[in-house]
């Protein structure tokens, strides 16, 4: 009996360390950012957020050029995929026969665990040239009017590009939470709406939507984390120029691209690399927020259908 | 009875899975002591296929040592084998005053030459047509004050070529590279403009165009984009046979870079009896000779002075002075897009090498 019970707190005692090291693993390497972007922070303050000029060999460092590229491409992905998944996640919960919805359902789970570089190659084979020769030709002629669409270099590499790409790694991740968001709503509510003459659009509209809709706002707040820290498929696609997009068709840099160009690099010079793990920081808070966020709103709405859907427990 | 047995099962399973972490752990910590006939050389994405040619070849003739060849870029080779972590660093770009005075313990040893040379996609000039550009031109394109093809400068370098009404787009790197180092020391040297706004760098701040990871991803950008110009390394030139700029020397001739160009440029620039002895400068635009290329540049070895123990400088010396040997034959240096460092320097470089102690 005491051996028994001895071998059970052992047991309990292993598994508490495997969990406690997950937990330590990641206040180590939060704490390892802070000790390194420490003397970046002390030296050029909060102003780092809003200067414009990445100088490394001057030792002038702001971020506002790739804080600037990183939120444009994550919000032009989030514009175009927005409505797509909308309408994947209606499609799914409320038109799709039966049979399919399982296996649409399946093919839009494996795209969201398709390693990024096949997006980003894909990005490089297909929507790179076919933005250079149709998509860009075609807007410099028609629209060289409006500032943000002017096609300032006609090389298919860019802010658009990128979008693009991006656009279908989020994509699977609202459509799904939309689904899910949709199918809990109450059955009684929507039956009711019937009963009394809606049609199903109408039902979508004035019953489903309105409920799943914080739901699925959390949704598109993870879709945003999981695009501002899109690293490879970016890299690949946006030019990597250090200047502040002011079309949609313009190179640009992220803070990931950055960090992943150069910072085997930066660490000749220990400002430098401080100045680039400060901006591995920003990344860092601004995805924490966000899933945290994102996360919250889920939990509040689905509760324990969403955990379901996500981690595939019981 | 059958969960007190799971609880076994699973027991054993953790302290066979801790006895391998242990196991392991120490075979890590032990494998400091085994490696001593290894040398890593680590660095510079251009000088990797040279190094591998050089690893495999030694190995050959010195059976009890192993180099190990890794490409992670100059910046990383120079810092890394300023703290130890790798025996040799290769970089492309020297040692400048401030990495000297952050790494005092580090020289610089010339290993091999190569170069930066101008590459275009310009739809209606054939391909075996080497365009003429002045490195002032080319530094001006790259400041985006030249614009478009049809710039008459074009026409008036190129006399007899059809120059089309089409925008130029600058490829650049985007990494740091030794390559770019060379390519901006030659700009500095020819456009005062260049020299007061951007300078030389491994990654300078650059005023236009688009950036792409790696000497190969710029060739493929511009041989992919019309209108587009670049800069590559010989090697890279030789291997993907894209269309390639003579360049305007000093003594006002249009040289394309190559093997014998490139050396041409390295004997001249020692000729002139003011080549550092530590070898910190770039071969580009002050050196005399008509067949001189432009924008030449040696690839370095860097070594820390003071090593750990006899042995190690001893396994370094012998393979250095294996590779500034035996190791400038053609067969090696030529097909990876290198040429022989010039006879004249090596008593220089081992005095170099004596250093390292």
């Amino acid at each position: 009996m005491f051996t028994l019970k001895y071998k059970d707190d052992l047991f309990r005692f292993i598994l508490s360390v495997f969990v406690l090291s997950v937990i330590s693993i990641f206040l180590i390497a939060v704490a390892i950012i802070l000790y390194y972007s420490y003397p970046a922070i002390m030296k050029y303050g909060i102003s780092f957020l809003w200067v414009k000029e990445w100088n490394p060999p001057k030792e002038i460092f702001g971020a506002l050029t790739f804080i600037a590229g990183t939120l444009a491409v994550t919000f032009i992905a989030l514009i175009f995929a927005i409505p797509l998944s909308f309408g994947i996640g209606i499609f799914l919960q409320e038109y799709c026969p039966h049979f399919l919805r399982g296996i649409f359902t399946v093919i839009i789970e494996i795209l969201a665990g398709i390693p990024s570089v096949i997006f980003g190659v894909w990005g490089v084979l297909v929507v790179v040239p076919w933005l250079r020769t149709t998509v860009e030709p075609f807007f410099d002629k028609h629209f060289s009017y409006i500032p943000f669409l002017r096609v300032s270099e006609n090389i298919g590499y860019g802010i658009l590009a990128a979008s693009i790409v991006v656009m279908f790694m989020i994509l699977p991740i609202i459509a799904s939470i939309t689904k899910d968001s949709l199918a809990s709503v109450p059955k009684i509510a929507k039956d009711g709406a019937l009963a009394m003459g809606a049609t199903q659009l109408d039902v979508i509209k004035d019953v489903s939507l309105p409920y799943a809709l914080n739901g699925i706002y959390g949704g598109i707040v993870l879709g945003f984390g999981r695009a501002v820290g899109e690293t490879i498929a970016v890299v690949l696609l946006i030019g990597n120029q250090a200047i502040i997009p002011k079309s949609l068709f313009s190179v640009g840099y992220t803070i990931s691209s950055l960090l992943a160009n150069t910072f085997t690099f930066a660490v000749i010079n220990p400002i430098y690399a401080s100045a680039e793990v400060e901006l591995a920081l920003i990344l860092l808070l601004i995805s924490l927020i966000v899933n945290i966020i994102g996360r919250n709103i889920l939990d509040r709405v689905i509760g324990g259908k969403f955990n379901r859907s996500q981690f595939g427990g019981g | 009875m059958k969960k007190k047995s799971g609880i076994k099962k699973m027991l054993t399973g953790l302290t066979v899975a801790l006895a391998i972490l242990a196991l392991s752990l120490a075979a890590a910590l032990s494998s400091k002591v085994a490696v001593a006939g290894t040398i890593t050389v680590s660095g510079s994405s251009m000088l990797y296929p040279l190094n591998s040619v050089w690893a495999v070849h030694y190995e050959k003739t010195h059976p009890n040592v192993t180099v190990s060849v890794a490409s992670t870029g100059s910046g990383f080779g120079i810092s890394n084998a300023a703290n130890g972590n790798i025996t040799i660093g290769a970089s492309d770009a020297y040692l400048t005053k401030a990495f000297k005075k952050r790494y005092p313990n580090l020289i610089n040893i010339p290993v091999a030459l190569d170069d930066a040379e101008v590459i275009y996609n310009l739809p209606g000039i054939p391909d075996s047509v080497h365009l003429k550009m002045t490195p002032k031109l080319v530094a001006d394109i790259y400041m985006g004050k030249i614009k478009n093809w049809n710039n008459p400068i074009f026409k008036k370098l190129n006399p007899g070529y059809k120059f089309p009404n089409m925008p130029i787009f600058v490829i650049h790197r985007a990494d740091a590279s030794g390559t770019t180092f060379d390519f901006t020391s030659l700009l500095t040297d020819t456009s005062k403009a260049w020299a007061d706004n951007i300078g030389i760098s491994l990654m300078p701040d650059w005023p236009v165009g688009s950036g792409y990871l790696g000497n190969d991803a710029v060739v493929a950008a511009v041989k992919k984009i019309p209108g587009s110009i670049g800069y590559a390394g010989f090697g890279w030139i030789l291997e993907y046979h894209v269309p390639n700029a003579a360049l305007l020397n000093k003594a006002g001739y249009y040289v394309v870079g190559s093997v014998k160009t490139i050396a041409a440029a390295g004997n001249a620039a020692l000729s002139l009896g003011d080549f550092p002895a530590d070898f910190d400068k770039s071969i580009v635009w002050n050196i005399p000779g008509k067949d001189s290329y432009p924008d030449s540049n040696f690839e370095f070895w860097m070594l820390r002075k003071k090593q750990p123990n006899v042995a190690t400088v001893k396994s370094i010396k012998e393979l250095t002075n294996w590779v500034l040997g035996p190791g400038q034959s053609k067969k090696y240096t030529v097909p990876t897009g290198f040429a022989a460092l010039p006879k004249a320097v090596m008593p220089n470089v081992r005095k170099l090498l004596n250093r390292v102690k």
